[in-house]
């Protein structure tokens, strides 16, 4: 009898210690050499919020990818001599719909950037914007720092609050726990976001 | 009989075995109550960490700044902070730039190498003087101390009141401006 308690406690532990080694051991670094951003995001209380804090929520298709630069920020200079600087890239994207602002801007294509590893680490892969794609966006438009792009560019906020893929005609949150009250975790139709 | 007795040691077995492993997975979820980003400083670097500050124009920034520094140095965390003003090759690079579009109050950006330490074991902290301008004293504070948690390689939390928590820069429901115990362990653990 202790001899079966000794063999059922022994099975316990064992797979106790594999189940936790596996697990925590699906946490750790990936291998590659890579660089990453961690950055404090602005974070929008609600859909509303971020697009009243806008200049518009858009409907777009990305045609390409145009350029790779480095923002050094407004003045444009490395401040030090290892500054990597923010590698951004440069995107055209041509306006499908504006479901929020000047209407005016259907059917015309505009410049927009992101950050070389989508929003920066706070990105999923749905959130970075990849030619052939449609996206909701919600975004400001910006003159560029010096050095950078010419002219005037759009941005999107961080965190999953300004990029929001169309599959198949719906809309979906690229995090689940982004503005709750209006995907609820799920995608919502394209209308439901159409405030125009 | 003898039958009976074999199946009873199956069940008796898979039931053990399915309680280790859930035993197991809740360990090892309890245990990441922090998370890790990426990487982190070499463990023989941390001792001390130095900074230096670039261009760094602004008084509130410069004190926020050793604000973060300091209350990471008056926790149990392995290694600490300390300036550098000579230093050619610091570990911490610290400025502030216009950065209109970007929709972030601050960051830590590095390079990553393979064995996953910062490249040159070195990060700049960038802070961005487009929007931290918005934010109250405590506010750049407790993103300081946030910034410098990742740049010991913490990564963000989701949720409780954590100077790790991903929604720092607007956070109202708590009111820490230094790290907490799961931020410290966190750090335990990365070193």
């Amino acid at each position: 009898m202790n001899r079966k308690l000794i063999g059922v406690i022994s099975v316990f532990g064992l797979s106790a210690v594999i189940a936790g080694a596996v697990s925590w051991l699906g946490n750790g670094d990936s291998i590659e050499s890579h660089p990453i951003v961690q950055v404090a995001p602005v974070i929008y209380s609600s859909f509303e919020d971020v697009q009243d804090q806008h200049d518009a929520t858009l409907v777009v298709t990305v045609v390409s990818v145009d350029a790779e630069y480095v923002d050094y920020g407004r003045d444009g200079k490395a401040d030090h001599a290892d500054d990597p600087g923010l590698l951004m890239e440069s995107l055209t994207v041509k306006v499908d719909d504006v479901l929020k602002g000047d209407k005016l801007l259907v059917g015309t294509e505009l410049t927009v950037v992101q950050s070389q590893f989508g929003t920066m680490s706070e990105a999923s892969d749905e959130e970075y914007l990849v030619p052939g794609n449609s996206y909701v966006i919600v975004a400001s438009e910006y003159v560029s720092n010096p050095g950078t792009v010419e002219g005037k560019v759009w941005s999107m906020p961080l965190a999953g609050q300004g990029v929001f893929p169309i599959v198949d005609g719906e809309v979906h949150p690229t995090r689940a726990d982004v503005f709750p009250e209006t995907f609820d975790g799920g995608a919502v139709a394209l209308d439901v976001l159409d405030k125009s | 009989m003898q039958k009976i007795l074999t199946v009873r040691h199956s069940l008796a077995l898979m039931l053990a075995l399915i309680l280790g492993c859930l035993l197991g997975v809740s360990f090892s979820s309890v245990a990441h109550s922090y998370t890790f980003s990426g990487c982190r400083y070499d463990q023989g670097s941390i001792s001390p960490i130095t900074y230096r500050f670039y261009s760094v124009s602004s008084a509130s920034l410069l004190r926020a700044t050793k604000h973060g520094v300091s209350s990471w140095n008056n926790t149990s965390a392995p290694g600490y902070f300390s300036e550098s003003t000579t230093s050619l090759d610091p570990e911490v690079n610290v400025t502030d730039d216009s950065y209109p579009n970007q929709n972030a109050y601050a960051w830590i950006s590095a390079t990553c190498d393979a064995d996953g330490t910062y490249s040159g074991n070195e990060v700049n902290f960038v802070w961005n003087s487009s929007l931290i301008h918005t934010r109250t004293g405590p506010q750049k504070d407790r993103i300081s101390t946030h910034e410098l948690g990742h740049a010991y390689g913490l990564g963000h939390v989701t949720y409780g009141c954590r100077i790790m928590r991903v929604d720092i820069g607007y956070l109202t429901v708590c009111s820490m401006t230094t790290p907490q115990p799961n931020d410290i362990n966190g750090v335990i653990a990365r070193y």
